[in-house]
């Protein structure tokens, strides 16, 4: 297996993809690592990711270029790039990914692979490098829903490192998903699924949204119920989620100044020495998301940014919360787009954070949520490689199982999503 | 001020009457000679101004006059009348305050960015005019003569004033708007200001200028303090994460990677932490809360892992609450809870070369004190001395030692105290600038500290140096015996506290809180009370209930049926001198409490005298008697002789043994007295009865 480098391994360097940890050996797993050796998984190595898992495309690693199998000059996505681009290389079974605001599930969709968020708890958060602690999961990526169920049952669980994770006991993910054999003509019968209106149409680009309805219309094939929810708060949650990650990531990332570990830059006195090592070892886009938390709870700003984005999160919370009530899984495309040119987005920030918008107000919203291959972007008439589109299947809080059975449904019966990168 | 005014009542207030139902306390301000009525040709403007006025006044007293509000001298009445109605039940100083509270506030900037100025000073009386003459009727600008001689034009003389006139009544002018518009002026403005009425003319004299330094020099001042203990919990493992809480163990050995703030690891409740902070909240009369939260406080500094301490900021685990404090002169002091809130330490800087930061040439970080639990508890600012600092900082101390929830020891840090000190005026509520304090460690040092920063702090005051009272935090040098700067805080510092995401809220439930209440240790303050009901005196009472083991071991005495006063006497002495000497605590000795009681026993049954007594302690201390005191008295010999016979015998073979004495006490010199007294002891090994003794020796020395 891969792990992502957000993920500490013990006696093996782990970086987080920042030069701020460059060299450093932790001395202990991750609670999901171990579990996973305990389980007798080998860890074959550790995968590029963005700096501290801040990024969409992989290119805010202080390392290296992680380049997408489909298309090698497309990125893999991010922020867990590298686990999702070793996974469609079949360089590894399946590996850990972290994700905050889609950075396992977002590069699930790019390198057409499977990635599941679990939901907020499930799985221990420690030994992972923290980004927003509040909105941090760690999960698989794998080639078959059935492997990533796999992986996800033998990481889940309470454990004691980690006040946060749920007591929750957790079941076999994998135990109840049938062969294609043993499946019905309409397996999905008496399914009520829904779409989230606010994730189709203006925005969307025409091959995500065309291989999505591809995907519905199989998904009414297999006999379920397809419908349409408006979340008209689906909109805000993006600030929002940019506002408390940034908040959490800037308490988070003061850690690194070079007084315990990591590498330190010698200076005159503690602040030269602060500066100086934080200058060299925070990336710029790092060092944008500090300085934009550090913003948004300093004095006099806080009640305008951090805690009215707690409210604006409550807000998504119940308004999915709703939604699920009423529906047994909520669907939308993994992203609006397909993977990007390198170099593509990178030098706009502003139009990578829109990427997230499908992805993040799970994060918000502590659900679970996973990424399941669901067919191919039109070709493109430059002769470019035909891109993999993933669709975003939404649980119910600790509802992982049900979406896992829906999505091995999907995944066992649509030949058409079916795919390898070429060789 | 009052003593001019009384002056003057004396000189013109013939017919000074105080209404008794108007106040409770004995007004200083008797209606003054009937006023001579004036026309005022009030403009609009001035109406206007006189009716916000009386509405302002008339909503701080809560009655408004039934007068007509259209023309000015109906509406002005109105306004003396609501003027007067506020200072109803109100003392002189309530009075001032509700006028001032009403006057707008002043950002601390202003007097930074407009410090007193001679130009300003003279705008100032250039301007008065125009906007108060619907207040106080005609003015004319006048010259100043400060106190080095320099003349200013930045005088107003109000010719006659109409609100004085108007009301009749000094202490309206000297409350409602002499003593507020001065202070307001003076503190608020920065522009020193004095108004000078004359209660005969009804004129008064407005002078901008700076403050006389004579007149300061006179204003009393009240100290104002307040303090917030860091209480180090002794639990056995500190407060995230499971590293022994011990104090002195080699740097560095008492760490992982939690308390290293490694990457990925995250921070997990101690138990016990919630168990001592509930204990602490139960013994200060808080408020516990059930549900309390965590909250990450962010700067950086070397000793400090995460960049953050996780502490609680807004809703603290205890709120409320008051202790009792004995003072040394044996009054109590009550001193109110603010709150406590639960936090980790930071790891200790070891400076190489020097045993501070200057003058060192690099640091090295011990993160052993890293994550160790903290119980801050602030005390609301209800002390006035350093007398009264130190004895509310040795009984919270004593408090927390009784209930186990520190070891209380300041020369280890595991109790450590930030003073918060300013002065004011006295009768001012405001409070003046805060001074805070830090590095004292011992309760006497803090007393010495904060009393040395009251008189720095007033000497600057009245010797017109403001600007060294300033919002700062300075160390005390107990060498010196002096306040110093450490550092000038700008403005607050920003610590951009937020929610801790990694610890969940900490719930405490009624059930828990009961079965704690149901072992709740006794307080000292209760322990001294029983004490002195015991019939021991107040101090002896503070004394045996400042240790655990000194008051467990005094209790164990007083079980084992000793009398409470010779009890008291013997652990307050040489017991607690044999402690000390031997560097042991009472729990420690091998004189049980049953033993030492078994030794009070006989004395106080007269089987030996307490001379022999001492005697005999040096072998008990070692662990001898504990077969029972008396066995080890017979063993040697000691029991008192109290035969009246045998006695007899003793004192008839000195007396004749010493012929030459005995002849001159009888011839007079009855000095001689303690003389046969020592040989009588001397012959009995000092074991005969003294009582008897004395008895005995004085019938055969008087006899002849």
């Amino acid at each position: 297996m891969g792990i992502k480098d957000t993920l500490c391994t013990a006696g093996l360097a782990t970086t987080a993809g920042a030069s701020a940890l460059r060299g450093y050996v932790p001395p202990y797993d991750a609670a999901a690592v171990a579990r996973l050796r305990r389980a007798g998984a080998l860890v074959l190595g550790k995968c590029n990711c963005d700096a501290f898992a801040m990024g969409s495309t992989t290119e805010a690693s202080d390392y290296q270029v992680t380049r997408n199998p489909w298309d090698p000059r497309c990125v893999p996505g991010g922020s867990s790039g590298g686990s999702a681009a070793a996974v469609a290389a079949g360089q590894c079974v399946a590996a850990l990914g972290s994700d905050t605001g889609g950075s396992i599930r977002q590069p699930a969709h790019f390198c057409g692979v499977v990635g599941i968020k679990p939901t907020y708890g499930r799985v221990s958060r420690a030994g992972l490098v923290a980004y927003g602690s509040s909105l941090d999961c760690v999960g698989p990526l794998a080639r078959s829903v059935e492997d990533a169920a796999l992986v996800l049952s033998a990481i889940s669980g309470a454990d004691e490192a980690d006040a946060t994770s749920a007591r929750q006991p957790a079941p076999d993910f994998a135990a109840g998903l049938q062969p294609v054999r043993e499946l019905s003509d309409r397996p999905l019968a008496g399914r009520r699924l829904a779409v989230v209106a606010e994730t189709r149409g203006a925005g969307v680009a025409p091959g995500v949204s065309g291989a999505v309805d591809r995907a519905l219309a199989h998904l009414e094939s297999l006999g379920a119920e397809v419908g349409e929810v408006s979340l008209p708060t689906f909109q805000v949650g993006l600030p929002a989620y940019y506002v408390i990650a940034t908040s959490e990531a800037s308490a988070n990332l003061a850690r690194f100044d070079g007084v315990r570990y990591g590498p330190r830059h010698e200076a005159g006195d503690l602040r030269a020495m602060y500066a100086g090592t934080r200058h060299a070892g925070l990336g710029p886009e790092v060092k944008r998301r500090v300085l934009m938390g550090t913003y948004a709870l300093s004095a006099g700003y806080y009640d305008a940014y951090y805690k009215r984005a707690q409210q604006v999160r409550t807000l998504v919370q119940r308004e999915l919360n709703a939604a699920l009530d009423e529906w047994d899984l909520l669907l939308s495309p993994a992203a609006p787009t397909t993977a990007y040119r390198i170099g593509q987005v990178c030098d706009d920030p502003l139009e990578m954070y829109q990427g997230d918008l499908m992805t993040v107000n799970l994060n918000l919203a502590g659900l679970p949520a996973i990424t399941v291959p669901c067919g191919f972007e039109e070709p493109r008439d430059d002769g470019a490689a035909r891109l993999p589109v993933g669709l975003q299947i939404i649980g119910r809080a600790f509802g992982e199982a049900d979406m896992i059975g829906v999505a091995h449904v999907f995944e066992q019966t649509a030949d058409f999503a079916w795919g390898s990168p070429p060789e | 001020m009052t003593a001019v005014l009384t002056g003057h009542h004396g000189a013109a207030l013939g017919r000074g009457r105080v209404s008794p139902r108007r106040r409770a306390q004995p007004c200083r301000c008797s209606q003054l000679e009937a006023a001579t009525t004036v026309e005022y040709k009030d403009t609009w403007t001035d109406i206007a101004f006189i009716a916000l006025c009386r509405k302002a006044y008339g909503n701080l007293a809560g009655w408004q006059s039934p007068r007509s509000w259209k023309a000015g001298g109906e509406t002005y009445k109105g306004m003396v009348e609501v003027s007067s109605a506020l200072m109803k039940g109100r003392s002189p100083a309530e009075q001032r305050e509700a006028v001032i509270a009403g006057f707008p506030k002043v950002p601390p900037w202003f007097r930074r960015a407009f410090p007193y100025s001679r130009w300003g000073a003279e705008l100032n009386a250039q301007i008065t005019p125009r906007f108060f003459t619907w207040l106080v009727g005609p003015m004319c600008i006048e010259e100043a003569t400060l106190s080095d001689g320099t003349v200013q034009r930045s005088a107003v003389k109000i010719e006659r004033c109409r609100y004085l006139a108007e009301s009749g009544c000094a202490g309206m002018c000297v409350n409602l708007c002499k003593s507020p518009v001065q202070q307001f002026f003076t503190h608020e403005l920065g522009m020193p200001l004095t108004m000078k009425p004359d209660f005969e003319e009804y004129s008064a004299a407005v002078t901008s200028a700076p403050c006389d330094p004579a007149e300061q020099a006179q204003v009393a001042y009240e100290p104002v303090i307040g303090i917030e203990c860091h209480i180090q919990l002794n639990t056995r493992t500190k407060a995230f994460c499971s590293c022994p809480n011990e104090y002195g163990a080699p740097p560095n050995t008492h760490i992982c990677p939690v308390c290293l703030a490694h990457p990925g690891t995250l921070p997990v409740l101690n138990a016990e932490v919630v168990h001592k902070a509930a204990l602490a909240g139960l013994a200060l009369g808080s408020a516990i809360a059930a549900v309390s939260k965590f909250d990450r406080k962010q700067y950086f500094y070397a000793d400090l892992p995460k960049g953050y301490q996780i502490s609680q900021y807004d809703v603290p685990i205890c709120a409320g609450g008051a202790i009792d404090v004995a003072l040394p002169d044996g009054s109590a002091l009550r001193v109110g809870i603010t709150r406590a809130h639960l936090e980790e330490d930071a790891g200790k800087l070891v400076h190489s070369g020097a045993d501070q930061l200057t003058g060192s040439e690099y640091s090295l970080v011990d993160f052993n004190r890293a994550g160790v639990p903290l119980l801050e508890i602030v005390s609301d600012p209800d002390m006035r001395s350093g007398v009264e600092a130190a004895a509310y900082a040795a009984e919270l101390r004593r408090i927390m030692v009784f209930f186990g929830i520190t070891d209380g020891n300041m020369q280890d840090g595991s109790i450590r105290c930030d003073v918060n000190v300013s002065v004011r005026p006295e009768g001012r509520q405001r409070f003046g600038t805060k001074v805070e304090i830090k590095n004292m460690n011992s309760f006497s040092a803090m007393q010495k500290a904060i009393d040395f920063e009251i008189e720095r702090q007033v000497g600057a005051l009245r010797g017109g140096r403001e600007a060294e009272v300033v919002q700062e935090t300075r160390l005390f040098d107990e060498g010196r015996g002096v306040t110093y700067s450490m550092r000038r805080k700008e403005g607050l510092a920003d610590y951009r506290y937020f929610p801790e995401p990694d610890l969940l809220p900490l719930h405490v439930s009624d059930a828990y809180l009961a079965e704690l209440r149901r072992n709740l240790p006794e307080l000292p303050a209760a322990r001294r009370a029983r004490y002195v009901a015991l019939g021991l005196p107040p101090a002896d009472a503070v004394v045996l209930a400042d240790e655990p083991p000194t008051a467990a071991y005094f209790d164990a005495v007083l079980a084992a049926g000793a009398p409470a006063k010779p009890a008291a006497n013997w652990v307050m002495g040489d017991v607690m001198a044999f402690c000390k000497e031997e560097r042991v605590r009472m729990d420690q000795l091998q004189l049980a409490p049953a033993t030492l009681a078994d030794l009070v026993a006989l004395i106080e049954a007269g089987t030996i005298s307490g001379k022999i007594g001492k005697q005999l302690l040096p072998d008990l201390f070692q662990g001898e008697g504990g077969g029972g005191v008396m066995a080890l008295v017979e063993a040697r010999g000691l029991a008192q002789i109290s035969d009246p016979a045998a006695v007899e015998a003793i004192v008839d073979g000195v007396l004749a043994a010493n012929p030459k004495q005995l002849a001159l006490f009888r011839g007079g010199k009855t000095k001689l007295q303690g003389f046969f007294v020592g040989q009588v002891m001397k012959e009995s090994a000092g074991r005969a009865n003294p009582a008897m003794l004395n008895r005995i020796l004085m019938c055969k020395l008087n006899e002849a």
